[in-house]
């Protein structure tokens, strides 16, 4: 058994001398808490259907037996007084709070009074002629979970006194031997042999020493393996952070001399330094032209590598509505749109569309997606936009009726850097990275995406996300 | 026109800014850090405040001072407009949209990335100076 324990389970031991098993934070106390309440109510049902069936006639009249119901209705009672308590104290406890102390002292009361149940149940229905006796161990195992190794080991000798309460009581002689037989049947060696009584006494301490043991060791593995989890998380979520600090202090540092270069462009451009002759406005326009590609590839190739690096739980997910990202992003493409005479015609559905995603993801997507269908429609050209939802699914439909995607270079267009001879010709200033990062961005939200297109007829992305209820 | 404070570790930033909001009838004051701003928006006076996020000191030095502002009786009511290079959508841990501006987080009135068009530029401050 040695052999499975952790090298450092020394440490772990000396970490929990506390009430509480401290790898258990107080939201999991909360849980297994209401948990401890639940099993109460449904044993409670239990001795009191018990109770009522032992008290119908063909039981009542069963040769042999003689089992009193009144012990079950007690305990049932019982259970249903003190769970009202503790369901109660629980509930305020939540409201206020609570701290792992706290909630810790309220199940080992909550412990401590089901020993308490289980004993008179033990007594009620006869000792070792029932397998009642087999109920004290999964609380023996509860306060493991519960616990520190050090209070359950006392919470196991807690166990073992009220387990064995009422044969040494009966043995003493001061309360009578009930049994669950009739005098004809009745066992009571065990409660009147010294030996015998002894023997059972140290065999049921030594069974549920053994079961604290047992458990205890395998929970001091299974709750070490959840803490090095946690720091591995912790360390994994620390990492992400900082590479995320780094990405972002990278993204800044190159961008930011380009934007002060076209900030100045601006101002040539514009003539704020005075007239430029029309030969220098043209060569200003194209540093500033080159200014703005090189500017957006940096952006581009950063966000992509950062999104290759994701997967779709790294991805911080709420309920967004895709009908406003899309409208607002439409209106935004507009803009690029209006001065090459390019519509673009929203079919929207007349409510939300909730689905679970990234808000600025989305909008990346949505914004590429349309930006390419006006940069690669002709002048006065149409762009239409439509979203459907159809039962669990969102649709999202951009068509243009521009250039068309080549057949052959239709499964290559959302490689990075890839562009085909006819977008090139057409749109020399893009930086080919828009349709890898919509791929990424749809990956990220294991939703589909798709493309058909016709050469000089246009082009259809088409891009679906399960619904979010 | 405007009393207008850019706040920018760039001095190329600042010097283009100056020349267009100049340009345009605009008084403008500059500051390079967020050291002691509360003193120096108060003994300024601006209108509205044009502000970088990333400084060489703190990566989050903008929104700190945003904060600050919006916090003080006598510069809360002060327009703040971010101008950042980076990237609104990159949509990393520490990044920021204008789907970010709270009064909390992110207490500003509006956001512009850099370089920003000296006509977008001028009609957004227009804007914040006088909402219609």
């Amino acid at each position: 058994m040695t052999a499975w324990l952790p090298k450092d389970r020394n440490k772990w031991l000396d970490c929990t001398s506390d009430l509480c098993n401290d790898s258990l934070h107080t939201e999991k106390l909360l849980e297994r808490g209401a948990w401890f309440i639940q099993t109460r109510w449904k044993a409670a049902g239990i001795c009191l259907a018990g109770a009522l069936w032992l008290h119908l006639p063909p039981l009542q009249h069963t040769p042999g037996f003689a089992i009193d119901f009144r012990y079950l209705l007690i305990v049932g009672l019982l259970l249903v007084a003190s769970n009202l308590i503790y369901a109660h104290l629980a509930r305020r406890m939540a409201d206020q709070g609570p701290t792992s102390k706290k909630l810790c002292r309220l199940l080992g009361i909550q412990v401590l009074t089901d020993f308490m149940n289980l004993s008179i149940l033990t007594y009620g229905l006869g000792g070792v002629e029932t397998p009642i006796l087999i109920l004290f161990l999964p609380h023996i195992i509860l306060s493991t979970l519960f616990f520190s190794r050090v209070h359950s080991f006392i919470m196991t000798w807690v166990g073992i006194f009220f387990a064995t309460l009422p044969i040494v009581l009966e043995y003493l002689g001061v309360v009578s031997t009930v049994s669950v037989f009739d005098s004809a049947h009745k066992i009571t060696i065990i409660s009147s042999n010294p030996t015998i009584t002894t023997s059972y006494l140290l065999g049921i301490a030594a069974g549920m020493l053994v079961c604290w043991y047992l458990v205890s060791d395998i929970t001091a593995i299974l709750l070490l393996r959840e803490r090095q989890l946690e720091q591995a998380l912790d360390q994994l979520n620390l990492l992400d952070r900082e590479k995320s600090q780094v990405t972002i202090r990278a993204t800044h540092e190159l961008k930011a001399p380009f934007a002060a270069i076209k900030s100045y462009v601006y101002t040539l451009r514009d003539g704020y330094c005075g007239p430029l002759p029309e030969k220098a406005q043209q060569v200003v326009q194209r540093i500033g032209d080159r200014c703005d590609l090189l500017m957006a590839k940096i952006t581009d190739i950063i966000h992509l590598s950062n999104l290759r690096t994701m997967t779709p739980s790294h991805t911080r997910l709420t309920q967004v509505d895709l009908n406003a990202i899309v409208a607002r992003e439409v209106e935004d493409a507009q803009l690029i749109g209006t001065p090459r005479g390019i519509a673009i015609h929203y079919q929207s559905e007349p409510f939300a569309c909730p689905i679970m995603a990234s808000k600025e993801l989305l909008a990346t997507m949505s914004s590429n997606l349309l930006r390419n269908a006006v940069n690669y429609s002709h002048d006065g050209g149409m762009v239409e936009v439509s979203l459907e939802t159809t039962p669990g699914m969102v649709t999202l439909q951009i068509e243009d009726h521009g250039i068309g995607i080549p057949e052959e270079h239709l499964e290559r267009i959302f490689e990075e850097h890839f562009r085909s001879n006819n977008a090139v010709h057409f749109n020399p200033n893009s930086t080919g990275m828009g349709l890898a990062l919509v791929r990424e961005i749809v990956r990220l939200h294991d939703g589909a995406l798709s493309v058909t297109s016709q050469l000089g007829q246009g082009s259809i992305f088409t891009v679906t996300f399960a619904q979010s209820h | 026109m405007a009393n207008l404070l850019l706040i920018d570790d760039d001095q190329d930033i600042l010097d283009s800014l100056t020349m267009i909001l100049e340009g345009n009838g605009h008084t403008v004051a500059i500051k390079r850090d967020t050291d002691n701003l509360l003193d120096a928006v108060k003994t300024i006076h601006p209108d509205l405040i044009i502000l970088d996020i990333m400084l060489p000191e703190d990566s989050q030095a903008g929104f700190k001072a945003a904060r600050l502002l919006a916090k003080d009786e006598e510069t809360e009511k002060i327009p703040i407009l971010i101008l950042s290079a980076v990237n609104q959508r990159s949509n990393l841990s520490f990044t920021f949209s204008e789907f970010d501006i709270n009064t909390e987080f992110m207490p500003v009135a509006a956001f512009i990335e850099k370089p920003v068009e000296p006509n977008v530029l001028l009609k957004r401050i227009d804007q914040l100076l006088f909402p219609s």
